[in-house]
């Protein structure tokens, strides 16, 4: 009887633990690029350029994937930052994660960054979500 | 006098509606009301043009780029729903129909008509929206609702009454600017 009792227990304890982490799987928020690794790291203009030249093959390259750019900030408003050349017709929009808000208030035209972020394509600029700054 | 002062004013008029208004923050924001989920994510970096001689609306937004509560709905919705690797973007085109006087300062109602291009499909879709003018800017909303099977997005029966079949989609663009 105890050990049967025992192997009840164990089950429900197992169940108990499948149901917990199930509920956090379910409800676990996006990652923001701090809780992922780095694939690619380039050049703001590089990867303007690479986008502007041949849309596709930069999708290829780079879509999805998490993306290390440095360069510098053109204009910065909200959240949102556009790395690269004021004179380039492409640059890197940059949608800061709301925990970098402190940080973005040392940030403001002509300021050097290194910015980590998902590349989700491209529209008039190369577009980076969930971004953080990287030391 | 009056010729010089009638050609003035057909020349500043025709400046005003021979301008393009540009935004790079559209947001659009989709709901999917369901027996025993309510689904929703936003998108707020919309690319819209507004061309007000050719009374034209385009706008653009990244898949990629809608952000979910939940990292499993956002997966899910890049991975199986839009193929967001194979489809990157959602574009529609289309027609003001109804008139809007673009120099004056007011709130218009209009029919929007045009192509929505979404999942590697295109049909005709239409909404209605509102254009405020004011002095140098405009700002838009918009209502329109889709059907998902319309554009080849299959909701597997295991979650069907999580996802409702058709879903609204709400389009904001709070500061068009005229772009040089």
């Amino acid at each position: 009887m105890k050990r049967r009792s025992a192997i009840i227990l164990v089950l429900v304890l197992l169940a108990l633990v499948a149901l917990f982490v199930g509920y956090k799987e379910y409800n676990r928020p996006p990652a923001t690029a701090a809780q992922l690794k780095t694939s690619i790291k380039i050049e703001a203009s590089q990867l303007a350029l690479d986008y502007a030249q041949n849309e596709a093959a930069a999708n290829k390259n780079y879509l999805g994937k998490v993306i290390e750019v440095a360069g510098q900030v053109i204009e910065k408003e909200g959240l949102n930052i556009l790395i690269g050349d004021a004179t380039s017709q492409t640059n890197i929009s940059c949608s800061m994660d709301a925990s970098q808000a402190q940080k973005l208030n040392s940030v403001q035209a002509g300021t050097s960054v290194k910015v980590r972020g998902v590349c989700t394509g491209y529209l008039t600029d190369v577009e980076l979500d969930r971004c953080v700054f990287v030391n | 006098m009056k010729k010089v002062l009638l050609l003035f004013y057909i020349l500043v008029a025709h400046e005003a509606a021979a301008q393009r208004y540009f935004s790079k923050n559209a947001s659009a924001h989709f709901y999917s009301y369901a027996p025993l989920e309510n689904i929703e994510a936003v998108n707020n970096k919309g690319v819209c043009i507004i061309d007000v001689a050719k009374s034209t609306v385009e706008m653009a937004v990244l898949l990629k780029g809608f952000q979910f509560k939940k990292a499993l709905m956002q997966e899910h919705f890049n991975e199986s729903y839009v193929e967001s690797d194979r489809y990157p973007k959602a574009t529609f085109k289309g027609l003001l129909l109804d008139a809007i006087d673009w120099n004056k300062t007011g709130t218009y109602t209009t029919r929007v008509k045009g192509t929505l291009s979404l999942h590697g499909v295109s049909k005709e879709e239409t909404a209605t929206a509102l254009v405020k003018i004011a002095n140098n800017t405009i700002s838009a909303t918009a209502d329109l609702q889709i059907t998902l099977a319309d554009y080849n997005i299959k909701i597997p029966a295991v979650v069907s009454n999580k996802i409702s079949k058709t879903v609204k989609i709400a389009i904001s663009v709070p500061n068009l600017i005229v772009r040089q």
